[in-house]
């Protein structure tokens, strides 16, 4: 008996919330008027909005027309301000949605004002009449509202150029670039290489028969070898070897092998050099030279 | 460059750039006689190992001219080699040169310490230097 009195008194009470949670939000009052610039207040098309079943007609905006819309938004049976009250604009096409504020006072009146300057340029090049629905959204538990209402046509003249946006840059790949090269650069021609080395080859016999001429002193050769033979040729040897060096390490060797075997080379020469020239300077302070 | 290693035979010039007058022609200024007298001027006076020296550095411009007139002819693809060759021409005209002032007979007075041979020695280890330098930089 007790069991079934609570089960009872619990079923009333939630009866009782799920007909209180039944109320939802919605308007009232509403009217839609379009207005030309310059005409008075009472000029121009105006029409009652009803929440659930949508205009029959569609409702032409020119391009210096206003549409005013205004309304009372209620919640359930009572005048209040919703959290959000928007009209939505649908593209049925494309499915593009632009939706615009309602100014919503604390009584729940709500106006809106719509001219061409606030549509975007997808709505203003439309062909077939965008699709105009109320939304009002809220917190608590009442349930929201969304519904078309009526067409809007959006009617331009067609001779009036319309300017259209650039499309914007989108993050994407660029199209490929194909480069071409320069070419690697190459040896001129092998001839004209040769000639050039022959000429220079070809200068010294010349410089060697100029020596010569001049007399270069190759009787002093006798004389020198016979005082200090040994300083003389480990002189003029190194000297050699010093190339030959050079010339290995420009063909096969590396700087390590060839940095040890000229230090002992350069020190052979320093020594012997210092001895054969010494042995000169006497021979040119004695007047032989 | 030609110009500067011959006429450097009058007595007291120092350097080798500073071209020699001859009264020899009297009052003919003829330019070709100019040159004439300098060239037998030269000939006359200049001590022997000082015209090899000269000799050796007519070389190098040879070599040097011929290097890069090959450059200008057909451009300079393995640059390194192109700098390597002819630096080692100009910097081996540029030692010789030094050698020559040295070594010249007629310097001897600003020479005091140095001897001949000392610049002869100075002379080989800056070739063999200069030569290493420039076989490396060719690779």
């Amino acid at each position: 008996m007790r069991l079934l009195r609570s089960l009872i008194s619990s079923l009333l009470v939630s009866g009782i919330c799920i007909v209180s949670a039944a109320s939802s939000w919605s308007f009232e009052d509403a009217t839609l008027t379009v207005q030309s610039k310059g005409a008075g207040v009472g000029a121009g098309s105006k029409e009652k909005l009803s929440p659930s079943v949508p205009l029959p007609k569609p409702v032409s905006l020119g391009a210096t027309d206003t549409l005013k819309l205004l309304l009372t938004t209620v919640d359930g049976k009572k005048a209040k301000r919703p959290h959000q009250a928007f009209l939505t604009l649908t593209d049925p096409t494309t499915s593009l949605e632009e939706s615009f504020v309602l100014n919503v006072k604390e009584s729940g009146k709500g106006k809106l004002d719509l001219t061409h300057k606030d549509l975007p340029i997808q709505f203003l090049t439309s062909s077939k009449p965008i699709s105009a629905s109320i939304v009002i959204g809220s917190f608590g538990s009442s349930s929201p509202y969304k519904s078309k209402v009526f067409d809007l046509n959006v009617s331009r003249d067609p001779n009036v150029p319309i300017v259209i946006p650039e499309k914007p840059v989108r993050y994407a790949a660029e199209k490929e670039i194909h480069h071409i090269f320069r070419a690697d650069p190459r040896s001129p021609p092998r001839i004209i290489t040769l000639v050039f080395a022959a000429g220079v080859v070809a200068a010294l016999p010349v410089l060697l028969g100029v020596w010569a001429t001049l007399g270069a002193n190759v009787n002093h050769l006798s004389k020198a070898l016979s005082s200090a033979p040994v300083s003389h040729a480990l002189f003029f040897g190194s000297i050699l070897a010093m190339e030959g060096i050079f010339f290995l390490y420009y063909t096969s060797w590396n700087l390590f092998q060839a940095l040890p075997a000229a230090t002992v080379v350069g020190s052979v020469a320093f020594l012997s050099g210092s001895r054969a020239l010494s042995e000169v300077q006497e021979r040119r302070l004695a007047g032989l030279r | 460059m030609p110009p500067k290693s011959r006429p450097a035979a009058a007595p007291a010039s120092s350097t080798p750039s500073k071209p020699a007058t001859s009264s020899k022609t009297g009052g003919s200024m003829d330019a070709q006689d100019i040159v004439l007298g300098v060239w037998n001027n030269y000939q006359k006076i200049t001590p022997q190992r000082v015209k090899l020296l000269d000799s050796f550095m007519g070389f190098l411009v040879v070599v040097a001219a011929l290097q890069f007139f090959y450059c200008l002819l057909v451009g300079n693809f393995p640059f390194n080699a192109f700098l390597s060759g002819f630096s080692a021409t100009v910097g081996q005209f540029v030692l010789t040169a030094s050698l020559r002032i040295q070594t010249n007979p007629d310097n001897k007075k600003e020479f005091e310490s140095t001897s001949p041979e000392r610049a002869f020695a100075d002379y080989v280890f800056g070739s063999l230097l200069l030569h290493f330098f420039c076989v490396n930089f060719i690779n």
